[in-house]
């Protein structure tokens, strides 16, 4: 389960067609539950993370469980209709609860809010709420208008949020190799790796496919706040985020998988991301007279 | 009765069917009138996330005993296709991916529009919504039960029967989920009473009405809620809606029946 491949961000190519076709039913059949009974939280008594990995799992957390939110904007459009992505989507938002799950233990069990990291200013609580409305009509007339071609784009946006969540967790490990901490994430991997071994491929295909279907995503991709589910996040969490565990070197080697999509080859999603999330980070630190000088190189 | 997320969430599972023996359908096959009916209640399973999109445009995306419930369902739910799946193809029905997208691929506009306008009417009215979208899953949930059982009883196949309890007893925890959400949920808000019952009254259909065509539809309905037994089946269903509060005099799923003229 372990193996050290899992322990190194994947830099050989990561969009080719497998094989043998991605078995949804055996993925569905052999899906990964909850990981309460194998996580010692005592040993986290004894010997606990820093508190900059807490806040980081935390914020790691709201991703995993935004699933349901990143249904509903797919779910509206064609891509609800392919029975086979749904039951892939079905599997897939079980197995992150779960994740979500273990990693909220971990943040109880250090005295942290998990909430902590959704605070919103009364301003930004409105203008989401505005857009949470809207989202999914918008969504639904432009993406219907567009037709079949909309299953890549949500495919290729779940590969590109597997990579940046998928590195922030090996950062994690390097950062602070508490062997407990270490042992669920090395099984976080696991599961996520399967996650991949089915958008990849799936993204590859569809983009390769369809002129369309890559102009779209290019688009698309270009205008999504990562990592997906930012944006009804803390924006000081989410520059805690990238400042903490990603630097540019990191970004970059995120955007070259990116740019080894069909059509998305001049893209720079992550170092953009990263940028914009330091800037709003340093701007609001200065606004509160704190020190700015972050560790930013980007 | 309070409805307890995290011991539900720990103890969702997927059906089980492994332990039964299903080369008993080979000897003993179950008839076509059945098969019909099993090819539908499969089908919806399988459906269960079109269902799922519809109630995510509302606003009870952002709760988080609904969403956690939700997601848990949507993967049981999706279970029992498999098992029924696995039922047909005993009698070399073969039920794919494919083919249920094909089946999708035929609801058309209508189905396009329809969560564009739940949410634009679930967001004009807010969080009463939700009690909506939470009775409206019980209704659904109670006739699903109901049907299992029934189908169950009727058919005294001995796999078949196991099967079908073991999945009504799944599908009894969801009603409790929706049943205790919209019971709180429209004992708060006279809104939510008075919307309710004018969603349900004009807008609700048996399970599968939208999805199935209306010869599918009539054919499960007779098939499992026609005649003096099926009809006590509808008559407790609607029952169990009426108690709801502000939903009283409601009988909806025997409405459903007449309609379709099903005969008592």
């Amino acid at each position: 389960m372990s193996g050290e491949n899992t322990m190194t961000v994947d830099e050989t190519d990561p969009i080719r067609p497998p094989a043998t076709r991605f078995d949804v039913r055996d993925f569905a059949r052999t899906a990964v539950g909850s990981h309460r009974d194998e996580i010692d939280l005592e040993a986290f008594a004894a010997n606990p993370l820093n508190p900059e990995t807490v806040r980081s799992l935390a914020y790691l957390r709201e991703l995993e469980r935004s699933t349901m939110t990143y249904l509903r904007n797919v779910l509206v459009t064609p891509t609800h209709k392919d029975a086979r992505v749904t039951a892939f989507l079905t599997t897939w938002a079980f197995e992150k609860y779960w994740i979500a799950d273990a990693l909220e233990q971990i943040v109880l069990a250090h005295d942290f809010d998990p909430a902590s990291v959704v605070d919103l200013s009364r301003f930004r609580a409105f203008a989401l709420e505005f857009a949470e409305r809207t989202t999914p009509i918008v969504e639904s007339f432009r993406a219907n208008a567009i037709g079949p071609d909309v299953v890549g784009v949500h495919l290729a946006t779940v590969a590109v949020d597997e990579w940046v969540v998928e590195a922030a967790y090996l950062q994690l490990i390097e950062a602070d190799p508490n062997p407990e901490l270490v042992s669920l994430l090395e099984r976080v991997l696991e599961v996520k790796k399967r996650h991949r071994s089915f958008v990849e491929p799936e993204t590859d295909r569809r983009l390769a496919d369809s002129a369309r279907a890559r102009k779209l995503a290019r688009r698309a991709l270009r205008r999504t706040a990562w990592p997906v589910g930012a944006s009804s996040l803390a924006k000081s969490e989410t520059a805690v985020f990238y400042e903490s565990l990603f630097d540019a070197g990191l970004a970059e080697r995120i955007d070259v998988r990116v740019r080894r999509i069909p059509g998305l080859d001049d893209l720079h999603l992550i170092r953009t991301a990263r940028r914009q999330a330091l800037a709003r980070g340093n701007r609001t630190r200065s606004s509160q007279g704190t020190d700015t000088k972050g560790g930013t190189n980007g | 009765m309070a409805f307890d997320i995290d011991k539900y969430t720990e103890t969702s599972t997927k059906v089980a069917w492994q332990d039964l023996d299903f080369s008993e359908f080979r000897d003993n096959p179950l008839p076509e009138g059945t098969l019909r009916s099993l090819r539908y209640m499969c089908d919806i399973e399988y459906h269960t996330v079109c269902y799922l999109r519809d109630m995510l445009v509302t606003p009870s995306h952002k709760d988080e005993d609904v969403t956690a419930f939700m997601t848990m369902w949507n993967r049981e739910e999706f279970w029992h296709g498999e098992a029924l799946a696995a039922v047909l193809a005993e009698h070399d029905v073969i039920v794919d991916f494919d083919e249920l997208k094909a089946t999708r691929l035929k609801l058309g506009w209508k189905d396009r529009l329809d969560p564009v306008k739940q949410s634009l009417l679930g967001n004009i009215v807010g969080s009463g919504f939700i009690a909506v979208h939470m009775v409206w899953g019980a209704a659904n949930e109670w006739s699903a039960v109901a049907a299992y059982n029934r189908l169950a009883d009727m058919e005294k196949h001995p796999v078949l029967a196991e099967l079908l309890r073991r999945i009504a007893k799944q599908e009894a925890r969801h009603v409790a989920f929706y049943a205790t959400q919209a019971r709180e949920r429209l004992g708060k808000s006279k809104k939510a009473q008075v919307l309710a019952r004018f969603a349900l009254k004009n807008f609700w259909g048996p399970v599968g009405s939208g999805v199935m065509t209306d010869d599918e539809v009539k054919h499960v309905m007779g098939h499992l809620m026609g005649g003096p037994e099926g009809r006590k089946e509808a008559a407790k269903i609607d029952a169990h809606i009426a108690r709801m509060p502000g939903l009283a005099g409601l009988t909806i799923v025997q409405d459903a029946l007449d309609a379709r003229g099903i005969a008592a």
